[in-house]
C-alpha cells in the first residue's frame, strides 16, 4: 500500500515533469539559428521555395501556440508528422526504437555481468593485487572513450578475427540471429563505462558491508564464505548499486548516439542527430520526450526498488 | 566451496557457450552462392523516392535504380538514349521525343507518351522541386503512343539532360493516383530494379525488374543501399566484408588502403567544385581587382595535396578538364605578388573580410589554408564556423557576411550549372548582380542540342566567370568510391551518381 501511494505521488510529477523538459526543448530549438525552410529546400532552394515551405510549416506563428499545437497533439497521441518526410512521428520512432532499446538492454547486461563480480572480487581483500588491478581497470574503463573502445573492437574482432560482424547496420526482420551478433560489439562499447562505474560503487558498498559487525557475527555462525558475500553482503550493498543502475540507463540513452553512429547503427541516436541536421523539430521534439519517459521511468523503478529492498525507507 | 566452483564451471560453460553461438558462422552471413545480393553503404538516406520532391543531392543513387529516365547518360555526361530512342528537332521551339516500343512500368502498366505528358506535367506543376528545370516548356503534345512533342517558349538545349535527371524520371501514373501526389511510400517506376522495401534511415531493398527495357544488361539480382552516415564506418563496414560497395569513401581512408587492402578503389573526378562564393556587391569585394587578387593568392595544389592526399585537382573554372563543356585554358597562377599589386591598386592592401564556413574538420582545415595563403598577401580573413544549415542560411538567405567557403555539387547540364549559380535572379548569386558577358555566351548554347557546337558558348562562359572572377574555385575533390574483392565491371560518371548497371559479383 505504501509503495501504491509512493508510486502515485510520484506519477502526480510526472506529468509537469515532462511539460517542462518538453518545453524546455521546444524553446531551445527555436534558439538555433538555421533556418528550417533552407535545410529542407536542400539544393533545390529559391526564395518562393523558401516561402512556401515557412507556410506550409506554420512558422509564421508563435513560438507558444506552436507548442500548445504540439503538446495538445500529444495528448491524443498524434506525435506531428516529420517536416522533412512527411511520416508520422510515431511511425518513426517506432521504426528505430528497438535497435536502441537491444543495444541499451544488451549494454545494461555487460555492465551488470562484468561490474557485479569484479565489484565484489575487488572488495574481498583491499589492497591486494586483485584490488588493485580491478580498480585500476575501473578507472581505466571510465576514462576510455566508447567511441575510440568500439573502433578497437571493430579492428580486432571484426576486421582481424572476423569473428563478428563489422558496423553497417542490422535489420531484426530480415536476420534476427545477424541482428543480434551484430549488437555484440556495440553493447561491450557502450556498456564498458557502465560496468567500470557499477563496479567501483559495488568495491565501495561491500567493503563497508563486509567489515560491519553482522557480517563478523554471521562468520561465527560457520556460515560460507559464498553465502555471506552473496547472499547477505552484497544483499545489504544493493542500495548504491540500485542507484548507479538508474544513472547508468540514462547515460547509456545517451551514449547510445555515439555507438550508434561508430557502428552505422539506424536507431534513436542516429535518427536525433539526422533530426537535428535536418531541422526536423518535430522529430527532435519526440525523441526528448521519449527520453524524459524513460528517466522518468527509470527513476521510478530505482524509487520502488529503495522500498523493496529496505523497508525502512517510506 | 564446493557450490562456488560449480557455479563457476557452469558460468564458464554458459560464456562459453554464449561466445560460440554468437561467433558461429562468423563473418558475413550473406555470402553463400555467387548471385546475391549487392550491398552498398551510402552516407545518407533519401530525402524523398519520389523523384520530383526531394531536396538533396545524394539521393539520385538511390532513385536511378528504380526510375528510369527518359534520357540516358555516358561517364562523361553525354546524354544517350534511354526509356527515349531518339529525339529531334524540327525547330529551336521544339523537342520531339520517341520512346522504344513496349515499355512497361513495375506495376505493369504501360509507359508510353500519355505516361510521359503525365510525369512531365507533373514535374512542372505545383509543389514540385524541379518545376524550373522545365520553365521554358510551355506545352508537351502527344503526337502518338510513342511521340512526345516539348513545345519551348525559347531555345533551350539543356533539356536533354534535364530529362536525364529528376524531371525524367518516370513514374506509374497509377501508382501516383494512389499515392495521393507523393510516390515516397509507393515508388513504382520503369527501372531496372523494382523496390523491395524502405526503412527510412536504414536501408533500402530493390529488386531486379524483369521487364527492363535493356534486358541484356548486367544487374545483380538484388540490391541493397544501407545509409551509414560515417564515412570511416563506412570504410570499416567494408573491410569487414559487410558492405559490397561504399561511397563517399574519405580521402584519408582511401590513403591508408593503397597497396595494404584487398579494397579496391575506384577515383574519379566529378562536376563537385570546392569554392568560395563571393558577394559580388558586398563592400569588400565589390571590386574585380580584389577578388581576382584573392584567387591568385592561393596555392590550389598545395591545398589538393593537404586537403584530399592528392586525390583531386586544383580547380580554376567551375569543370574539370575532362568535361566537355570544360574551358582548359583557364588556369590561375599562384602568383602572389600579383595579388599584392592587384590589392594595392584596389587600394585594399590591408583588405579585411569575414567568411562563413560549416564547421566540419574538413571544410575548417580548408579554411585555415586559404586564411594563411591569404595572410601572406597581406589579407585578414576571419573565419566563421557555423554548423552546416546556418552558415548555408547566414550567407543565402540573411546575407549575414560576404564570402562563403562551401561547395557546389554540381549539375547534368553545364547551362544549368552557370544558371544556377551566376544568373542575376538565382537565389545562389546574393547579390543579384550579373556577370558581364555571361547572358550572351550562354545564349549561343541553346542553339544545338551537339556538345561540340554547344561547347564554345561553355568556353566564353567560363572566361567571362574568370575575368570577372565571380567566384574563388579551389579544388575538384575526387569521387572516392571502394568496391570489395568480388565485384566487378562497376563504373562511375562525372556527377559522381553511379547507376549499377554491369557491376557483379564474382
Amino acid at each position: 500500500m505504501r509503495i501504491a501511494s509512493a508510486v502515485a505521488s510520484r506519477l502526480v510529477w510526472t506529468v509537469p515533469t515532462l511539460l517542462l523538459a518538453t518545453l524546455v526543448a521546444f524553446l531551445l530549438q527555436q534558439l538555433i539559428p538555421g533556418d528550417q525552410a533552407v535545410a529542407l529546400a536542400g539544393e533545390y532552394a529559391t526564395d518562393e521555395k523558401l516561402a512556401a515551405i515557412r507556410a506550409d510549416l506554420g512558422l509564421d506563428q508563435p513560438v507558444l501556440t506552436r507548442y500548445l499545437d504540439w503538446i495538445g497533439g500529444v495528448v491524443t497521441g498524434d506525435l506531428g508528422t516529420s517536416y522533412r518526410t512527411g511520416q508520422p512521428v510515431t511511425e518513426i520512432v517506432l521504426d528505430r526504437l528497438p535497435v536502441t532499446l537491444v543495444l541499451t538492454l544488451f549494454a545494461l547486461l555487460v555492465a551488470i555481468v562484468i561490474g557485479i563480480p569484479s565489484g565484489v572480487a575487488a572488495a574481498q581483500r583491499p589492497g591486494s593485487w586483485v584490488d588493485r588491478l580491478f580498480t585500476t581497470a575501473a578507472t581505466a574503463g571510465i576514462a576510455i572513450p566508447n567511441f575510440w573502445l568500439g573502433m578497437m573492437l571493430i579492428a580486432v574482432f571484426a576486421l582481424q578475427l572476423g569473428w563478428l560482424p563489422g558496423p553497417g547496420g542490422v535489420d531484426f526482420a530480415d536476420d534476427p540471429g545477424n541482428a543480434l551478433r551484430a549488437l555484440v560489439l556495440p553493447a561491450i562499447a557502450l556498456g564498458m563505462v557502465g560496468s567500470a562505474e557499477i563496479c567501483r560503487q559495488v568495491r565501495s558498498a561491500m567493503i563497508e558491508s563486509l567489515g560491519s559487525d553482522y557480517v563478523r557475527t554471521l562468520r561465527a555462525t560457520g556460515l560460507s564464505r559464498w553465502s555471506i558475500v552473496w547472499r547477505h553482503a552484497l544483499k545489504n550493498s544493493s542500495l548504491p548499486l540500485a542507484t548507479i543502475l538508474g544513472i547508468q540507463v540514462s547515460h547509456l540513452v545517451g551514449g547510445a548516439v555515439v555507438v550508434e553512429a561508430v557502428f552505422g547503427l539506424s536507431g534513436i541516436g542516429s535518427l536525433v542527430v539526422e533530426a537535428t541536421n535536418q531541422r526536423d523539430y518535430v522529430v527532435i521534439q519526440a525523441v526528448v520526450l521519449l527520453a524524459a519517459v524513460i528517466v522518468l521511468v527509470t527513476n521510478l523503478v530505482v524509487d520502488i526498488s529503495y522500498r523493496l529492498l529496505d523497508p525502512r525507507i517510506s | 566451496m564446493r557450490k562456488l566452483m560449480t557455479l563457476k564451471r557452469t558460468g564458464v560453460a554458459l560464456v562459453t557457450a554464449l561466445t560460440l553461438a554468437l561467433t558461429a558462422c562468423g563473418g558475413d552471413g550473406d555470402s553463400a552462392g555467387g548471385d546475391r545480393r549487392l550491398d552498398v553503404a551510402v552516407p545518407a538516406d533519401a530525402s524523398s523516392l519520389d523523384p520530383i520532391l526531394g531536396s538533396a543531392g545524394g539521393d539520385h543513387v538511390m532513385l536511378y535504380p528504380i526510375y528510369e529516365t527518359l534520357v540516358g547518360f555516358d561517364a562523361d555526361m553525354v546524354p544517350q538514349p534511354g526509356l527515349v530512342e531518339s529525339w529531334s528537332q524540327a525547330s529551336p521551339k521544339e523537342l520531339t521525343l520517341t520512346l522504344r516500343d513496349g515499355l512497361t512500368f513495375h506495376d505493369g502498366t504501360a509507359l508510353d507518351a500519355e505516361a510521359v505528358r503525365f510525369n512531365l506535367e507533373r514535374a512542372r506543376g505545383e509543389g514540385s522541386n524541379v518545376a524550373v528545370d522545365l520553365a521554358s516548356v510551355t506545352a508537351i503534345r502527344v503526337d502518338d503512343p510513342l511521340t512526345v512533342t516539348l513545345e519551348l517558349a525559347e531555345p533551350d538545349a539543356s533539356l536533354l539532360m534535364v530529362l536525364a535527371d529528376r524531371a525524367g524520371m518516370m513514374v506509374s501514373p497509377a501508382a501516383v493516383e494512389k499515392s495521393d501526389g507523393d510516390v515516397s511510400d509507393n515508388p513504382v517506376g520503369a527501372g531496372p530494379w523494382s523496390i523491395v522495401k524502405w526503412n527510412r534511415g536504414q536501408f533500402l531493398r530493390v529488386e531486379r525488374f524483369d521487364d527492363y527495357w535493356d534486358a541484356d544488361a548486367t544487374r545483380v539480382p538484388e540490391l541493397q543501399f544501407n545509409v551509414v552516415a560515417d564515412p570511416t564506418t563506412r570504410a570499416t563496414s567494408l573491410r569487414s566484408g559487410k558492405q559490397d560497395v561504399a561511397l563517399g569513401y574519405a580521402p584519408s581512408d582511401a590513403a591508408e588502403l593503397d597497396g595494404k587492402s584487398e579494397v579496391q578503389l575506384v577515383r574519379t573526378p566529378r562536376l563537385w567544385v570546392d569554392e568560395v562564393y563571393f558577394d559580388l556587391g558586398s563592400a569588400e569585394l565589390k571590386d574585380v581587382r580584389v577578388r581576382r587578387a584573392l584567387n591568385l593568392a592561393i596555392d590550389r595544389e598545395t591545398i589538393v595535396k593537404s586537403a584530399y592526399f592528392g586525390l583531386g585537382s586544383p580547380a580554376s573554372t567551375l569543370f574539370p578538364g575532362s568535361y566537355w563543356a570544360a574551358n582548359e585554358e583557364l588556369a590561375y597562377d599562384f602568383d602572389p605578388d600579383q595579388a599584392r599589386a592587384l590589392l594595392a591598386e584596389a587600394g585594399a592592401s590591408d583588405l579585411s573580410f569575414d567568411m562563413l564556413l560549416s564547421a566540419d574538420a574538413g571544410t575548417v582545415r580548408m579554411g585555415e589554408i586559404l586564411q594563411q595563403q591569404w595572410a601572406d598577401v597581406g589579407v585578414t580573413v576571419n573565419l566563421k564556423p557555423l554548423e552546416g544549415v546556418q552558415a548555408v542560411n547566414a550567407y543565402f538567405v540573411d546575407h549575414a557576411e560576404p564570402a562563403l567557403l562551401s561547395a557546389f555539387t554540381g549539375r547534368p547540364d553545364p547551362k544549368m550549372a552557370f544558371d544556377v549559380l551566376f544568373s542575376d535572379s538565382s537565389f545562389y548569386n546574393v547579390s543579384g548582380l550579373a556577370t558581364p558577358g555571361l547572358a550572351e555566351a550562354l545564349e549561343t548554347t541553346d542553339a544545338s542540342l551537339e556538345g561540340d557546337q554547344r561547347a564554345p558558348g561553355f568556353h566564353e562562359a567560363a572566361t567571362a566567370i574568370f575575368e570577372n572572377a565571380s567566384f574563388l574555385p579551389i579544388s575538384f575533390p575526387d569521387n572516392l568510391i571502394a568496391l570489395g574483392e568480388d565485384v566487378s565491371g562497376f563504373e562511375d560518371n562525372l556527377l559522381g551518381k553511379p547507376k549499377f548497371l554491369g557491376v557483379s559479383l564474382d
